[in-house]
């Protein structure tokens, strides 16, 4: 459905993405892991258009894209096809919880009022804010706020959401509500990119991990492939900074 | 010696009262166009284009280090100069264009400045989530952008236009009559003798209205913060 | 039709750069008073103190109320009887004539800048954290200390492109001072232009002094604020 090939990005002197490939079907879960600086979140901007690679090619479905020469009508319509879940949740301070899910349907769809009034509300129960409807994003916690973001971009029913560090920006206790609800949608068979540190969501939901470092895809393969078999040296190290014998709790 | 006559100064007021009209067109007119020119320059500082760029910053630091009494003279005498080479006379011009062009430039630097800043203000990834759901760039900062940074400009906006109504007293200079070019009249018309009363029924005027502008400023912040998350700055 | 008297304009550029040591005179008095006493009514003000927190809003809002131009001339109708009035009680031989205007400006200058920098200063005190404060409570400091070494400096560099604009702003309302008949760079070029109807030429010179004199204050300004913020880390 999504397939990538030989991005590249430079920031200056810095690359940053050093030609990288892959690919996605309908219904994948795939998780990128990797130390930070490795080009993770450059490479999913990229993939929504936030940044401008540099030279590569991405075809999504019928449409074709060379990011050097991508125009306007192009990033616009792999816009209506994607969603993207922000670090810092992004919900627009200036509207209601509900508000912020119609936005993307009523003036991004073109949706009629009623119809993207009651997909959005049934977005919003489904990550649990039934009575948020009509809080600010200000009057909301952290948790709350990432789950209106999710909810916003499932109204969409977009071909694939793209999740950039979903949960890094919240307190350890909110992890758990926001990593249930993606559970829950990764359960539904929807399609998901996820850039995250939290292994146990690679682990359990993801069907595909895609290792990264230095701008480069080190290794790539099914959970039990890379989590318990390997194959370089690089993922090793890297698993066994985050994956530590004994874990505890602070 | 000093002979103050308090109720020659509340006859005075009434006598001035009138004149604020022309103070209140020439705020408005200059409000109008400055704001125009103020978007224009802050389109150019944000833009894309180096030459635009360099070119409204220069405006600004020439308008920031230019007094307005300057300003003022300077459009007066020098437009119909500059006119006069493309053969335009303009000598017959009420004195309301040439202040309402010297104070639109000053106070459309002014507004670039505000409107820059507030843009700014308003976080990048607003912008991002916005056409990541769809939105056009149209849509994203008309319905976004543009909310959120008019809570930001609003105040520094009606500040400046106190600030303005009180430049504006300079144009009596040029002979304008408003409110303060009345009262320059009337105090030479009585040879100075109650010059005092005078003045201070001026300054009563424009305290009364500063008062009235500063206390609506104050109620307006107080209702746009309801509700709504404060720009995290850091 | 007319072209400029490029002649005239060089001639009048030193005659207006010739009245910037009195521009500059009266702004830099203006400062030194307005200074420690716009800082020391700020303190009144976030303090609250009861009956000079109620004088010093009234003092304030006049004075940001209503035009400089105007409190000038308020200034030069009632001083000078007061003056005389003073001197009449002293029995000196002076007269009002002899007072040189300019104390007149420092006077008004003063007063105006004195409100200014009273919100000036409140609003970067503001900013600083009051658990700065605390902590230096906390490690002993005494309150005065604890302003001189560690809140003061925090406030300064927010207070400092305030700062840099009051100053521009009171060398360019120094133009006002015709009023008063101080020779300062307005009159003095307007002065020159008069045989000549040279007023064109006249302001453009007038222009370009304040333009020079506001741009190298600006230029101090931004050059002392980036030590300031040397020896402060910017948290990400």
């Amino acid at each position: 459905m999504l397939e990538v090939r030989d991005i590249r990005k430079a920031f200056g002197n810095q690359e940053v993405l050093s030609g990288i490939s892959f690919s996605i079907e309908k219904g994948d879960v795939a998780v990128i892991l990797g130390p930070s600086g490795s080009g993770k979140t450059t490479l999913l901007r990229c993939l929504e258009f936030f940044e401008q690679a540099d030279s590569g090619e991405v075809l999504f479905d019928d449409i074709d894209v060379d990011l050097r020469t991508v125009t306007k009508e192009q990033i616009k319509a792999i816009r209506q096809k994607t969603a993207f879940v922000f670090q810092n949740y992004n919900l627009f301070n200036n509207k209601t919880a509900l508000e912020n899910v119609l936005e993307g349907l009523v003036i991004g769809r073109k949706i009629p009022k009623k119809e993207a009034e009651s997909i959005a509300k049934e977005a919003l129960d489904k990550v649990g804010l039934s009575d948020k409807y009509d809080y600010y994003p200000g009057q909301l916690s952290g948790g709350q706020q990432q789950r209106v973001g999710i909810a916003r971009a499932i109204a969409l029913s977009p071909e694939i959401i793209f999740f950039d560090e979903p949960t890094s920006a919240l307190d350890p206790e909110l992890i758990g509500e926001v990593l249930t609800v993606m559970r829950k949608i990764a359960q539904e068979g929807t399609t998901m990119l996820v850039v995250t540190h939290e292994m146990s969501f690679a682990q359990d939901v993801a069907n595909k991990i895609i290792f990264m470092d230095g701008g480069n895809i080190v290794e790539e393969g099914t959970p039990r492939q890379i989590f318990t078999e390997p194959k370089e040296e690089r993922t090793r190290q890297f698993l066994k900074r985050m994956l530590p014998e004994y874990t505890y709790y602070i | 010696m000093l002979k103050f006559d308090f109720f020659y100064l509340l006859e005075q007021i009434p006598k001035l009262v009138p004149y604020l009209d022309v103070t209140f067109l020439v705020l408005i007119l200059t409000l109008f166009f400055g704001t125009i020119l103020g978007f224009v320059l802050a389109g150019w500082k944000l833009g894309k284009s180096l030459i635009l760029r360099k070119l409204a910053y220069t405006f600004t630091t020439a308008m920031r280090c230019t007094p307005s009494i300057v300003l003022l003279f300077l459009v007066y005498y020098g437009l119909p100069a500059l006119a006069s080479i493309f053969a335009f006379d303009l000598n017959d011009l009420s004195k309301i264009f040439f202040v309402v062009t010297a104070f639109s430039l000053s106070f459309g630097n002014v507004m670039s400045e505000i409107i820059r800043s507030s843009y700014l203000a308003v976080e990048r990834g607003q912008y991002e989530a916005a056409v990541s759901v769809g939105l056009t760039r149209f849509d994203a900062f008309r319905r976004i952008i543009l909310p959120q940074a008019s809570v930001v400009a609003l105040p520094n906006i009606i500040n400046s236009i106190l600030t303005l109504l009180k430049e504006g007293s300079l144009a009596y200079t040029i002979g304008l009559i408003d409110v303060m070019g009345k009262a320059n009249l009337l105090i030479a018309m009585n040879y100075e003798a109650h010059a005092l009363e005078t003045l201070l029924a001026l300054s009563f005027i424009y305290w009364s209205i500063s008062i009235i502008i500063e206390n609506a400023n104050g109620l307006l912040e107080q209702k746009l913060s309801k509700g709504r998350t404060f720009i995290k700055t850091v | 039709m007319q072209t400029l008297d490029l002649h005239f304009m060089w001639e009048a550029f030193f005659i207006a750069l010739s009245g910037a040591p009195i521009t500059l005179l009266i702004t830099v008095v203006a400062l030194l008073i307005s200074i420690p006493v716009g800082f020391f009514f700020s303190l009144v003000r976030l303090n609250g103190t009861p009956v000079l927190d109620q004088l010093c809003r009234i003092y304030i809002s006049f004075v940001r109320g209503t035009p400089l131009i105007i409190q000038i001339f308020l200034i030069y109708n009632v001083m000078p009887i007061l003056v005389e009035r003073f001197l009449r009680s002293t029995h000196s031989t002076m007269s009002i004539f002899d007072v040189n205007p300019i104390w007149y400006a420092f006077l008004v200058f003063s007063l105006h800048t004195i409100a200014i920098l009273t919100e000036v200063f409140r609003s970067a005190l503001k900013t600083v954290q009051k658990s700065q404060l605390e902590a230096a409570h906390s490690v002993g400091l005494s309150t005065f200390a604890a302003y001189r070494r560690i809140i003061i400096p925090q406030a300064l560099v927010t207070a400092l492109p305030n700062l840099c604009n009051a100053t521009t702003n009171l060398i360019k309302n120094t133009s006002l001072c015709y009023a008063l008949s101080l020779r300062e760079i307005t009159l003095r070029a307007k002065v020159a232009a008069n045989p000549g109807y040279n007023y064109i030429e006249a302001y453009i010179d007038i222009f370009l002094v304040y333009l020079i004199i506001c741009s190298l204050v600006e230029y101090g300004f931004k050059k002392y604020e980036k030590r300031l913020k040397a020896y402060q880390c910017i948290s990400a």
